[in-house]
């Protein structure tokens, strides 16, 4: 589908964009089951399903990085002179508050990421035994705080994500993750078209 | 409230094993204050077409 359909749509996600964001957020969501649910008492045995859906997130992360990179505009998620200067006036692809959100969730999880790659040393995978020695006492605490820590800020995170994507002013950003495109109103009613032309992603 | 979870190890110090999952309830309650602020910010405002969200 072009990006100008004469049916009155525009594109915003190409089908591997979305389907990168689903698989994304599915492991983050059982990452996050597999790590808390028995903390706060659910008892099963979640530690080879926590380590294999954090490996199937470490490639989704790093396939995002490279189509964003070498692919796709990578401006289109940094903060620009007019996203400072005017923070809410109309925006381009990402308005200014996505693009502040998106960095702060890219931190958390790149942390997560390789913490929890660190952390597969300390354990018995198919690959290898586990190496307690690989890092001192002092050293292992370090990798599992920022492990924890950028956990817990991925709780209110996520929850901060999913109120946006349900409220009703906001369901033409989430239809457009689900089937790729908005009406050509909805484009012309939040977005500067000097800022983002579709047809030029 | 402790920020970290600590273990004594083979040789007798206090070594950090974590954070505390203490703080997740924190979290929580920082996520329900943002969500509720923006809520009620955009309950009492008028509505604007014409901006960002």
């Amino acid at each position: 589908m072009s990006s100008q359909a004469a049916d009155g749509r525009v594109e915003r996600h190409k089908l591997v964009d979305r389907i990168y964001h689903w698989v994304m957020a599915i492991s983050i969501l059982t990452l996050m089951a597999t790590a808390f649910l028995p903390i706060l008492g659910w008892k099963f045995e979640w530690l080879e399903i926590h380590w294999i859906t954090g490996l199937v997130l470490t490639l989704a992360v790093l396939f995002h990085i490279i189509r964003s990179l070498f692919f796709q505009k990578i401006m289109n998620m940094v903060p620009d002179g007019k996203d400072i200067s005017a923070p809410l006036a109309r925006p381009g692809k990402y308005s200014m508050a996505q693009k502040l959100y998106h960095a702060a969730v890219a931190v958390l999880i790149l942390c997560g990421i390789g913490s929890g790659l660190l952390m597969l040393r300390h354990i018995d995978t198919p690959f290898w035994k586990r190496d307690p020695y690989w890092f001192t006492d002092h050293g292992w605490g370090v990798v599992y705080s920022l492990h924890d820590f950028a956990a817990m800020a991925l709780i209110t995170m996520v929850m901060i994500h999913v109120y946006f994507a349900l409220r009703p002013d906001e369901w033409h950003l989430t239809r457009s993750m689900l089937r790729g495109w908005m009406t050509r109103k909805e484009y012309g009613d939040h977005y500067d078209p000097s800022r983002w032309k579709p047809s030029q992603d | 409230m402790e920020l970290f979870r600590y273990a004594t190890s083979v040789y007798g110090d206090r070594e950090i094993i974590g954070g505390s999952f203490d703080l997740i309830q924190y979290f929580v309650a920082l996520g329900v204050a943002v969500i509720l602020v923006h809520a009620i910010f955009k309950w009492v405002l008028p509505s604007n077409n014409n901006s960002a969200h």
